[in-house]
């Protein structure tokens, strides 16, 4: 339904406490229309993927600063796909090396944000992921 | 959005993602949530509904943790609705309650805890809210807690879809003539200091006491004063307590009644109101589609006109 509000799950997982850049994308969303709910701090793919589904978002979008990225993301999208909620786009943005974006893409994380990136460009993903579109960052 | 014959497919198998979807469509279209839940029937068990009221920053989410861990104690499934309020300016929201009742090792199948945002709904809770409960009261949860936005005197619809309220107060509430005025004081069964290791906890609990003992206002309608509790939810201190307490008001035929008759005459306000709400949803998520005029200074007639026009649009739309 076009008037629903887009809901996103804001997620930190792992040992990575910095959660700056989520708390800023959080709240960024919430300012672009978007119900976002955060998860906090140093949680398991298990959990992250239990409120996904309770939450019934649309996105997921992972932050990551301290390298956990290669092991946590894929993990995150394989647990969705398990429990029948591979429809929940998968995002990830923080420190993350170019070189493991492929990798990222492979395992069904749909797109990922460097420094730099706008806010302009992470709603013009989600948008055009929601009108249907493949388009990746 | 799901067929709705998968929907209730997986709600009667008890599916997770299912009844998390149902709760969207509640959201999203109360009138299909409305026909969703009335199709389920009546819940096969009995429940607790326990609504956790109070201003932003009393404790509400870090006391509903304490609570949850009360009931899952006592072998009850849990249900969580947390409401949050949504942006007047964007028609976003962020939803943090659930930040702080992270319980690592319960499965949703015990704890099923959902973040709903107020969607320009002003009396502290959403639409979608009554639904909801009866939503998760059918997929089993025998305890549902509803958290409401951050409350002050006007929001007290939580009232209406609850078996009991918890007014959570803290020091620095205010003195004898504040519990005095209309609005959530005079509807709450329970009060509760919470944070009462803090100075002025003993002060604030005397004025309330005072308050309860003496007003006229709960026995003109035929309520019971409420109980003044002391809690604090971080540690856990009083928390026991409160639970029992509100359990043994919640199996209390005579407090039933008393309080039957205080939702008697919130219904009567409340179908006054209905009307007004079902459209606010729909209109505000339009609110980031209608362009504002870059300069602040030009007058406002212009926009206002079609940003009216829009809104009749969505309603000639809701007529039909």
């Amino acid at each position: 339904m076009s008037t629903s509000p887009v809901r996103i799950l804001v997620a930190k997982v792992g040992l990575d406490g910095h959660d700056r850049g989520a708390k800023f994308i959080a709240q960024a969303l919430r300012d672009r229309g978007y119900e976002v709910i955060y998860t906090g701090i140093r949680r398991t793919p298990d959990e992250v993927v239990n409120m996904a589904i309770t939450e019934d978002v649309q996105f997921l979008g992972i932050s990551s600063l301290s390298g956990g990225h290669r092991l946590l993301c894929p993990k995150v999208a394989e647990l969705l796909q398990a429990r029948g909620a591979g429809d929940i786009v998968v995002f990830a943005g923080g420190i993350i090396p170019a070189g493991d974006i492929p990798a990222l893409h492979a395992a069904g994380v749909r797109a990922v944000f460097g420094p730099g990136t706008t806010v302009d460009q992470i709603v013009a993903f989600l948008k055009e992921t929601r009108a249907g579109s493949d388009v990746a960052a | 959005m799901p067929a709705l014959t998968s929907l209730r497919e997986g709600l009667k198998a008890g599916q997770v993602r299912a009844l998390a979807k149902a709760i969207s469509l509640a959201e999203n279209d109360p009138g299909a949530g409305e026909r969703l839940v009335a199709e389920l029937g009546p819940p096969a068990t009995p429940a607790f509904v326990l609504g956790i009221t109070g201003a932003t920053g009393v404790g509400k989410s870090t006391l509903i943790k304490a609570l949850i861990e009360e009931a899952l104690k006592s072998g009850r499934r849990v249900g969580v609705l947390a409401v949050d309020p949504s942006s007047p300016l964007s028609g976003g929201a962020l939803l943090g309650d659930r930040f702080r009742m992270v319980l690592p090792d319960v499965s949703p199948d015990r704890l099923f805890i959902r973040s709903l945002s107020s969607r320009g709904h002003e009396g502290g809770t959403s639409r979608g809210l009554g639904v909801g409960i009866r939503l998760l009261r059918h997929a089993g949860y025998d305890v549902v807690l509803v958290e409401t936005t951050g409350a002050g005197q006007c929001e007290f619809d939580v009232v209406r879809v609850v078996d009991l309220v918890c007014l959570l107060l803290a020091e620095g509430f205010g003195d004898e003539l504040q519990a005095m005025k209309s609005g959530l004081m005079e509807l709450a069964d329970v009060l509760v200091i919470n944070k009462c290791r803090r100075p002025g906890t003993e002060h604030l609990r005397r004025d309330l006491e005072s308050h309860v003992a003496h007003s006229s206002r709960f026995a003109h309608f035929g309520l019971l004063p409420p109980p003044v509790l002391l809690t604090d939810g971080l540690s856990g201190e009083g928390v026991p307590e409160l639970w029992q307490r509100l359990a043994t008001l919640h199996q209390d035929a005579a407090y039933r009644t008393a309080s039957g008759r205080k939702r008697q005459h919130l219904a009567r306000y409340a179908a006054l109101t209905t009307v007004l709400d079902r459209l606010k949803g729909r209109l505000l998520a339009r609110l980031g589609d209608l362009p504002i005029n870059g300069d602040p200074t030009a007058g406002l007639e212009n926009q206002i006109r079609q940003w009216l026009l829009e809104a009749c649009r969505v309603e000639e739309k809701e007529k039909r």
